[in-house]
């Protein structure tokens, strides 16, 4: 069998040079939030929403250490608790609890089943970083519901109670469902960001089965509040 | 933030004015004052969700970098609809000359002014965007995303104060009238009440009245 000879001759590559491209460095890990910039997140408004919205990977980086869980989670349920209230009130000032109820509610009622079935499966994920991972969805659902409650009440103040076809009670159902939608991204990119798990693959089957359980308990309680 | 605050005001109230115009002088003094108001309203509604939505595209920008960025946005939206009053005062005073005292060339005019407000605000938008995003630890595609969720909110927004602040420039058939300087949730031609259901509409085409057709195009 003939071997092949590499090129000789003036325009042959020249050996010493190296033409393959290395391959790129590993993305360095995101360091996980000290317990410090939570406590700061409990009490300054702009730094929870940091938390909450902006460094998903740095979360992953707390649920993998199993750092600042406890503190990760009150941030998580104070903003899932608070935020919500000003768009409840558009709604109507004794509607005010309406909104959080039924993020904050789902999740809750769903949430002793992701960690018994994540556990029935295997998984080895501890309650803390359960809690944490799930309550993401109301506390970014809850950050959207905030900057969309100035829109909502510029639209009712706008808007014909009697409208035939669109009224503003419709675009709410649509704003409140892109809330949630951004609360269930915002889970899973922290999820995704998470490197330390045992069995992944498993785990995010477990998560994308709860999800139809948490969106039928969510529709059911959006009904039951007559939002 | 007050220079922005100039810039918004007189190159909108020109837009306004050329505006108006195709109608009668009561119409373009009012838009003097409601071209102006339109663009604040909007900017004001959105600024929170602008924000909001820049942290949760993980954009490293403070809620005051947003606020100043979004004020400028709208000085050059200003800017840039004002140049192009010289061009809509020309169209609106033919269109006025020309007109069949019924419905003219409303749906035209419309959609010539619809089309100047999203080029000129898509415009400043990007350049804005861009100027406030470079050099910053955000992706090409993020900042992409996050520029294409402010156009939407600013469209979703604007366009329904634009529809609570009518008329700006009225169809030719009402001419004389003096109607309220804002005309709300009143059912218009085709009986939409928000902004919403006149995209809707728009799409499904409804008949005009009977009084309105009938018009020479």
């Amino acid at each position: 069998m003939d071997s092949v000879q590499p090129p000789t001759g003036p325009n042959a590559p020249d050996p010493s040079v190296q033409y393959y491209r290395p391959a790129p460095a590993p993305k360095p890990r995101a360091e996980p939030h000290a317990s410090s910039d939570v406590d700061l997140a409990l009490w300054q408004p702009l730094r929870t929403v940091d938390v909450v919205l902006a460094t998903p990977e740095r979360v992953a980086a707390n649920v993998d250490g199993e750092l600042a869980l406890g503190r990760l989670a009150a941030v998580f349920l104070l903003s899932g608790l608070l935020f919500a209230v000003p768009y409840s009130c558009v709604l109507g000032v004794d509607s005010w609890w309406r909104v959080t109820t039924l993020y904050l509610g789902s999740t809750l009622i769903c949430l002793p089943s992701l960690y018994v079935f994540t556990s029935y499966m295997g998984t080895r994920v501890t309650l803390a970083q359960i809690v944490v991972l799930a309550l993401m969805i109301p506390a970014s659902a809850a950050l959207f519901t905030l900057g969309f409650a100035p829109i909502l009440e510029f639209l009712r103040l706008t808007m014909s109670d009697a409208s035939k076809e669109i009224g503003w009670t419709s675009i709410s159902k649509v704003l409140l469902g892109i809330a949630l939608a951004a609360g269930i991204i915002q889970l899973w990119r922290c999820f995704l960001g998470s490197r330390q798990k045992t069995n992944p693959a498993l785990l995010a089957l477990v998560l994308i089965v709860w999800h139809g359980v948490f969106l039928y308990v969510f529709t059911r309680m959006f009904r039951v509040l007559e939002l | 933030m007050r220079r922005a605050l100039l810039g918004i005001l007189l190159g909108s109230a020109a837009y306004g004015f050329a505006l108006g115009s195709a109608h009668s002088e009561l119409y373009a003094l009012r838009n003097v004052v409601k071209l102006p108001l339109l663009v604040v309203v909007t900017t004001t509604v959105c600024s929170l969700s602008y924000w909001i939505a820049a942290r949760a595209f993980r954009a490293p920008l403070g809620f005051r970098e947003v606020q100043v960025s979004a004020w400028r946005l709208f000085q050059d939206l200003g800017l840039l609809l004002g140049s192009l009053s010289p061009a809509v005062f020309f169209v609106a005073r033919v269109a006025r000359a020309t007109d069949d005292g019924k419905l003219g060339d409303y749906d035209a005019f419309l959609a010539l002014n619809m089309a100047c407000v999203a080029a000129s605000g898509t415009l400043a938008l990007v350049r804005q965007a861009s100027e406030l995003l470079a050099g910053r630890e955000l992706s090409r595609t993020r900042a992409s995303f996050l520029v294409g969720t402010w156009l939407a909110l600013s469209l979703f927004v604007g366009g329904q104060a634009a529809f609570s602040m009518r008329p700006f420039f009225g169809f030719p058939a009402t001419r004389g009238n003096v109607p309220p300087w804002f005309l709300g949730h009143q059912a218009d031609l085709r009986g939409a009440t928000n902004f919403y259901e006149s995209v809707w509409q728009t799409i499904r085409q409804p008949p005009l009245p009977g009084w309105l057709r009938g018009t020479s195009y």
